[in-house]
């Protein structure tokens, strides 16, 4: 089984970690899944995370939670991310290239997407886990 | 286009050269007259100057100091109708690039042209180093500096730039700093992960697709390719991109023009590529594994990142600029580290590289807790065990160093010890509590085996 930390980052409650971490489960990977709803709680995560190489699916909830994001400085922390994103226009989705994700995809599209990249990032990339 | 300055009294020369030298692209300026010639220098700015030595109004090989003393110190070509031994040396000695007589070929004069104006591009690409925006790259040794050279220079074309190096040297940095100085800077950066994309999915993500255009292609799909419009597009681990898209994407380079899946047209995208892997395309493209013609083209600029273990010199900088970062985002001041520390660093070989060093960092900042220095034993214990073995490797054989008995394992043991305990004294500095707390040994276990070893702290 191939491992990898995960951390998905979602505000709003709606069933989208779900499918995502379903998929994830279904693709075979294992390793530690944190899900965060706040940026607080991300702000948490990354710092315990410190030193390790984990993996990342970021859902901004809108155009300012987008940029709270980037704000953050993800670059600096070495995660690999995978950006979901729920807006569609091309100033979000330039801003969204900001934080250089891995695979970037739309919450409307085919998330098991999300999963198989998930799935080869492990793959390619040594990825720490939280067991 | 470079601007050439032309200083010959020879109406014919001055015609000879223009056409030359227009011919080649570049804009050439002439002055019959060495007074001239000064004065247009001086008011303008050339990369190049052809120069007559003897001239009416004066010595050409007297003037190259005030012409390399210029703000933007020319590359000077001597020209003369009468060859001189001594006359080319004094001109090289002066800083002259060349010296050349007018009986020369145009093939011998375009040549050598083109090579002082090669020269200077490096030169200018040199001093530009110094106001690259490189966040997070750190260079204080030679292999990097020569590295910052190639990035200056990248910045300033448009051709594909091949990076390569091993894992964790800091690939998609450079390819940052490339874009981040160049002109495409206000237009999207966009990585293309060619590891992370399932050969099933990749076409569809790279060049995007229209509603139907198959089974689950519910809506339409900008591709990558296209959203780096303007901008730059990394293609990370091009090694691993699918045979049926390095023939789609050769293409795409060459015209700047693709087919989304299930479109009747093609589109356009202005886009500059930057490719990455740690692979040897060589090699591949020999296995035929990878296209040998897209290889061509990708490599138009290389750039090689050596291994942090062949530039042990930038370590403690970037150690320095890793904990100002992690310091920064803590919002606290950056930590210390003690001299044994920057030692340690110093001595492991780095096998995951630059990323290896932040997260052994990362994780020393977190052990050192609240303390304001870090020492040896916040960092990982796989770079300790390490460091001890290597320093116990490079301790002669005690036998044949002193002709002593080859030493019991007791005895090894008891010198290994004591040497420890030293250590851990001394990092310490004397202090027995925090000898206790940095080797995790109990205090009067601590004390007992100072005791043994005849050794004394305080406290």
């Amino acid at each position: 089984m191939l491992r990898a930390n995960l951390i998905v980052y979602n505000k709003l409650p709606d069933l989208l970690d779900q499918e995502i971490e379903a998929g994830i489960i279904g693709q075979g990977l294992g390793g530690g899944l944190k899900v965060c709803r706040s940026m607080q709680e991300l702000r948490v995560v990354i710092e315990e995370d410190a030193g390790r190489s984990s993996m990342a699916v970021l859902v901004p909830s809108d155009r300012e939670d987008l940029e709270g994001l980037i704000a953050m400085r993800l670059g600096d922390w070495q995660a690999r991310i995978i950006l979901v994103l729920r807006q569609k226009d091309p100033e979000a989705l330039a801003l969204a290239h900001s934080l250089r994700p891995r695979f970037l995809t739309f919450a409307d599209g085919n998330l098991a997407e999300v999963a198989i990249v998930a799935r080869n990032l492990a793959r390619v990339h040594q990825f720490h886990t939280y067991h | 286009m470079a601007r050439i300055l032309i200083i010959d009294d020879d109406q014919l020369v001055c015609d000879t050269l223009s056409d030359m030298v227009a011919l080649k692209g570049h804009q050439a300026t002439t002055a019959r007259t060495l007074g001239q010639g000064l004065r247009l220098a001086r008011e303008e700015s050339f990369d190049v100057v052809f120069l007559d030595v003897r001239i009416p109004d004066g010595n050409g090989l007297e003037a190259i100091p005030v012409l390399k003393a210029l703000h933007n110190s020319p590359e000077i070509i001597i020209i003369t109708g009468f060859g001189d031994p001594d006359g080319a040396e004094l001109a090289i000695k002066h800083g002259a690039w060349d010296y050349l007589e007018k009986s020369a070929t145009a093939q011998e004069i375009n040549l050598v042209l083109a090579r002082a104006l090669q020269y200077r591009q490096g030169k200018q690409a040199v001093q530009e180093t110094t106001s690259l925006r490189l966040e997070g790259l750190v260079a204080k040794s030679p292999q990097m500096k020569s590295s910052l050279e190639m990035i200056a220079l990248a910045a300033r074309s448009e051709a594909p730039v091949l990076i390569t190096g091993e894992t964790g040297t800091g690939k998609e940095l450079v390819a940052l700093a490339i874009h981040n100085n160049s002109p495409r800077a206000k237009g999207s950066f966009v990585v293309i992960d060619c590891a992370a994309l399932p050969p099933t999915l990749a076409e569809s993500v790279l060049f995007g697709h229209v509603k139907g255009a198959f089974t689950g292609a519910e809506r339409a799909r900008d591709g990558l390719v296209r959203q780096g419009h303007g901008g730059t597009i990394f293609m990370d681990e091009v090694g691993e991109l699918p045979e049926n898209l390095q023939r789609i994407f050769l293409r795409v380079l060459e015209t700047g023009r693709f087919r989304p899946i299930g479109m009747s047209h093609e589109i356009s995208s202005d886009f500059r590529l930057i490719a990455a892997t740690n692979r040897d395309l060589d090699q591949m493209a020999g296995e035929g594994r990878f296209r040998e013609d897209l290889l061509f083209r990708l490599r138009s600029l290389g750039i090689h990142l050596p291994p942090l273990r062949e530039r042990p010199e930038d370590i403690l900088e970037l150690t320095t600029h890793h904990l100002r970062q992690i310091a920064a985002r803590r919002d606290r001041a950056p930590l210390d580290f003690s001299p044994e520390f920057a030692g340690l660093l110093q001595s492991y070989s780095w096998p995951g590289n630059v990323r290896e060093l932040i997260h052994a960092l990362e994780r020393a900042v977190a052990a050192a807790g609240g303390g304001h220095e870090l020492l040896p034993v916040h960092l990982p214990i796989n770079i300790r065990v390490f460091a001890a073995r290597s320093s116990i490797a490079r301790e002669p054989d005690p036998a044949t160093a002193s002709g002593q008995p080859f030493p019991t394992w007791r005895e090894a043991k008891q010198d290994l010890e004591a040497k420890y305990l030293r250590q851990a004294l001394a990092v310490a500095g004397g202090d027995l509590k925090k000898a206790s707390r940095l080797s995790e040994i109990s205090l009067p276990r601590l004390y007992e085996l100072l005791r043994k070893h005849g050794l004394k702290g305080q406290g």
